[in-house]
């Protein structure tokens, strides 16, 4: 799984825990992950996801009707309604922010997911104003 | 655990990028199945 991790776009390291289950993948500089691809890889290698997570920055932008995360021109993610995004709602349309955020967690009771999902939505954990 | 880790990356991204780089700078996964 580390090789075919580590043999994706903008993946400069892939760090991996056997003993708790837990990978950790950092981008090279300069350079953009790909939470998909990375799911889609891991999956690939023939291990299951309970839970995918990301951190990074970019711009919490606001829509009539729903929030998104936006990383860079090509990479967005619509916000999973929650607590923490209720209160963004109420605030500034446009703020750039570092989030952690959940973007994928396995559906309970449903056995083996044969793949990844259509499409990653992102469950915001944490925000802090970006600097 | 986690929102240590996740203030002190800030904290170092803070110091590394004066201005606003926009970027996923980790994804975390825990896995099934891994031998």
């Amino acid at each position: 799984m580390q090789q075919h991790l580590q043999r994706l776009d903008g993946v400069a390291k892939a760090d991996v825990s056997l003993r708790d289950g837990h990978v950790t993948v950092y981008p090279k500089p300069d350079a953009a992950l790909d939470p998909y691809r990375i799911l889609k890889a891991t999956y690939d290698s023939g291990v299951s996801v309970a839970e995918m997570e990301m951190t990074a920055s970019g711009t919490i932008e606001r829509s009539a009707s729903a929030l998104s995360f936006r990383v860079n021109n090509r990479q967005s993610f619509m916000i999973t309604p929650n607590a923490l995004s209720e209160k963004l709602q109420a605030q500034a349309p446009d703020r750039k922010a570092a989030i952690r955020g959940r973007l994928y967690q396995k559906p309970p009771g449903s056995g083996k997911p044969k793949g990844p999902p259509a499409e990653l939505k992102l469950e915001l954990l944490e925000v802090k104003d970006a600097p | 655990m986690k929102q240590k880790q996740f203030l002190l990356g800030l904290a170092l991204w803070s110091l590394m990028a004066p201005g606003l780089l926009a970027q996923i700078s980790r994804v975390d996964l825990r896995v099934e199945g891994m031998t």
